[in-house]
């Protein structure tokens, strides 16, 4: 994915009760090494008809985030610990199984990485979709089945009413996806997660699905999660965006903003990394040095200052907190005020 | 689905063929004479030329093939060289009883395993999955003759509670049958359930890591539907190619079961035979096995189809 123009666009008034507004959220996982922490006080809001696009590698907490609100944490290994999500006013955690079951594809939705894995390949396209349309809408078969074909059309699948009845081997990538996500919307949710949902994707066919999650979420007045490791992609859809790094959001910002000037160290490397069309003005990517430390392992400090081109001795002992620059922003770097960048690592 | 039925079933009949060439040249590789084994070490050299006479012996190998398989097409496979009766009827006499056996038996081991491999499967782990897990460890390496012979003297000779030999008509006592049924079908398919559990939580245990199982969780379906319909259709394939397995492994196992209860099937009937050289007999009963065997494999083939649609592709 190339870099194109960051979308302009303001979220929308604040003073409505947001959508989903998550605060505080602590999840840990049970690894070998014991319980280690995977989300570090996570705390967002996201607005109807907005799109907020959650940046970071793997490894950062960003699918763990999503699928906390979900309510899809492998039981036995990831646990909520402490924070709150609420959604539409309801607040999720601690609610029973049974009523996560209700909101789950009603009230909000969600895409995944893989559509060649996430559907079953033992059922038509058309009979997943329309069971789910059946277990939120009480809808009869016929209604179901009719909706089902209903919303493959709209996402663009050709000759909805026969392909309705095609098991997923018989689509090709691109396809199953745009399945996924008629599946995700099929029951109208007022919120859709999509992790990562042009990553399997060849590059021709994800500029396609995203401009049509574009394209829906405008249409449906929803709002939508995007998490990706692919900045590229914020660019194209998202209206803000937050940037994390092992577990800790480490930026907020508008995506015009980010991308004019990055306010974090790992924000700037992630956007001097990515490729240019451009001029090429030096001969190879760069590229941040080192990969995430283990959750278990964690640096002292600021957690990104092993690999931060601007780390001082500060840097490894004081704890970094997230700080309000402005309305729209906040960074969580020591050297917030002292730092000029967006060129890469040049102070 | 109804091509792929017929393409499989034609792939079934040249193999079928050469089961019957293998089963008749069991004529040619058992040692022995029959008109010998007939007649008796006294018997004179014309009685004996007699015998092979009429037994076509002395036509050649391919005219007795033919003339062998044209009968069997027809159900008949000729008679006994002992009691002159017709092997097909005293086969059809013996069939319930094998197939009483048997059904009874694969049952209680559906019964026992589904449920046992779900539970173990969906809560690995656990306590639940240790002790199912170890529990059909042990299922599998019970031997069935000591098991049964442990079950006859628990329930039937130190406690009255159950019949330890004989057999009875389901037309005449369903009851009856049910109980002299119980403990031979519990030692025959007690071992079948163990290898069925635990293949059975294996694949639960992988089909539940998968992406659309977090899918359906994701769309709002309520656990049961997730388990029963999403789990259980993909957990289920190598689910059935273990129990299509077993199927012969079951029949098999009969000739041991049969000889412990005094039940008299076809197990019974083939082990006297083999004893006695009773060439059509044991001829017939090997045929018939290999028939099982290759409608099982198709059934399993077939259902390969409709649990994953993928493999309805050519």
């Amino acid at each position: 994915m190339t870099m194109s123009e960051p979308r302009t666009g303001s979220p929308a008034d604040t003073s409505a009760p947001p959508l989903l507004e998550v605060d505080g959220l602590m999840v840990d996982f049970n690894t070998d090494q014991g319980w280690a922490n995977i989300v570090d006080n996570a705390t967002f809001r996201l607005d109807r008809g907005t799109t907020l696009g959650l940046v970071g590698e793997s490894g950062s907490g960003k699918s763990v985030t999503s699928l906390a609100v979900m309510g899809l944490l492998p039981k036995s290994v990831g646990r909520v610990r402490s924070g709150s999500i609420r959604l539409d006013g309801t607040e999720l955690t601690g609610l029973s199984e049974r009523r996560m079951e209700d909101i789950r594809g009603d009230t909000m939705a969600m895409i995944f990485q893989e559509p060649a894995t996430s559907l079953n390949p033992a059922f038509t396209v058309g009979d997943q979709i329309a069971e789910m349309v059946r277990r939120h809408r009480g809808v009869n078969r016929r209604l179901a089945w009719d909706r089902a074909i209903e919303v493959l059309g709209e996402v663009g699948i050709p000759n909805a009413r026969s392909r309705a009845k095609a098991y997923p081997h018989e689509f090709s990538g691109g396809m199953r996806q745009r399945v996924m996500i008629a599946m995700a919307i099929s029951c109208e949710p007022r919120l859709l997660i999509a992790d990562e949902p042009t990553t399997a994707l060849d590059v021709t066919i994800q500029a396609q699905v995203l401009a049509l999650l574009d394209r829906l979420v405008r249409d449906h007045d929803m709002a939508m999660l995007l998490i990706t490791h692919d900045l590229g992609v914020i660019a194209q859809v998202s209206d803000e965006a937050l940037v994390m790094y092992a577990g800790q959001i480490v930026e907020r910002a508008l995506v015009s903003e980010l991308y004019q000037l990055p306010r974090h160290p790992y924000s700037e490397g992630l956007l001097v990394s990515m490729p240019q069309i451009a001029p090429r003005t030096s001969a190879r990517l760069a590229s941040i040095p080192g990969s995430p430390p283990m959750p278990w392992q964690q640096p002292s400090g600021c957690r990104f200052h092993p690999r931060c081109p601007y780390a001082l001795e500060r840097c490894r002992h004081d704890e970094a907190i997230l700080v309000q620059l402005s309305e729209t922003r906040s960074s969580r770097c020591l050297r917030v005020d002292e730092l000029d960048l967006g060129r890469g690592g040049n102070e | 689905m109804v091509k792929l039925v017929l393409r499989r079933l034609s792939g079934a009949i040249p193999l079928l063929f050469i089961i019957s060439i293998i089963t008749f040249s069991l004529v040619l590789m058992i040692p022995g004479d029959p008109a010998l084994t007939i007649a008796g070490d006294s018997a004179s050299e014309q009685t004996l030329a007699a015998i092979r006479e009429r037994l076509g012996e002395n036509d050649p190998i391919l005219t007795r093939y033919f003339a062998w398989i044209g009968d069997v097409l027809w159900l008949d496979f000729g008679s006994s060289l002992f009691s002159e009766t017709s092997v097909t009827s005293a086969i059809w006499q013996r069939l319930p009883v094998t197939l009483s056996l048997a059904v009874v038996a694969l049952v209680i081991s559906l019964l026992i395993s589904l449920p046992a491999g779900l539970i173990a499967g969906l809560n690995s782990g656990t306590i639940f999955d240790r002790l199912l897990t170890i529990g059909a460890s042990m299922g599998v390496a019970i031997p069935s003759f000591w098991l049964g012979l442990l079950l006859s003297v628990v329930f039937a000779v130190n406690n009255d509670w159950l019949p330890a030999i004989g057999y009875v008509s389901i037309a005449e006592s369903p009851v009856e049958w049910f109980k002299h049924m119980l403990l031979p079908a519990f030692s025959l398919g007690l071992a079948s359930s163990a290898t069925l559990t635990r293949q059975l939580r294996s694949s639960v245990i992988t089909t539940m890591q998968q992406d659309y199982i977090r899918t359906a969780r994701a769309k709002g379906l309520r656990g049961r539907k997730v388990v029963f319909k999403h789990l259980l259709k993909n957990a289920s394939v190598p689910a059935v190619t273990s129990l299509g397995l077993q199927i012969p492994i079951l029949l098999s196992g009969t000739v041991i079961i049969e000889g412990l209860f005094s039940l008299n099937g076809i197990g019974n009937y083939a082990v006297s035979a083999v004893l006695l050289q009773d060439l059509p007999v044991v001829q017939a009963v090997v045929l018939l096995s290999a028939v099982v065997v290759v409608v099982t494999n198709l059934a399993v083939d077939i259902s390969y189809a409709y649990l994953n649609p993928k493999t309805r592709l050519q």
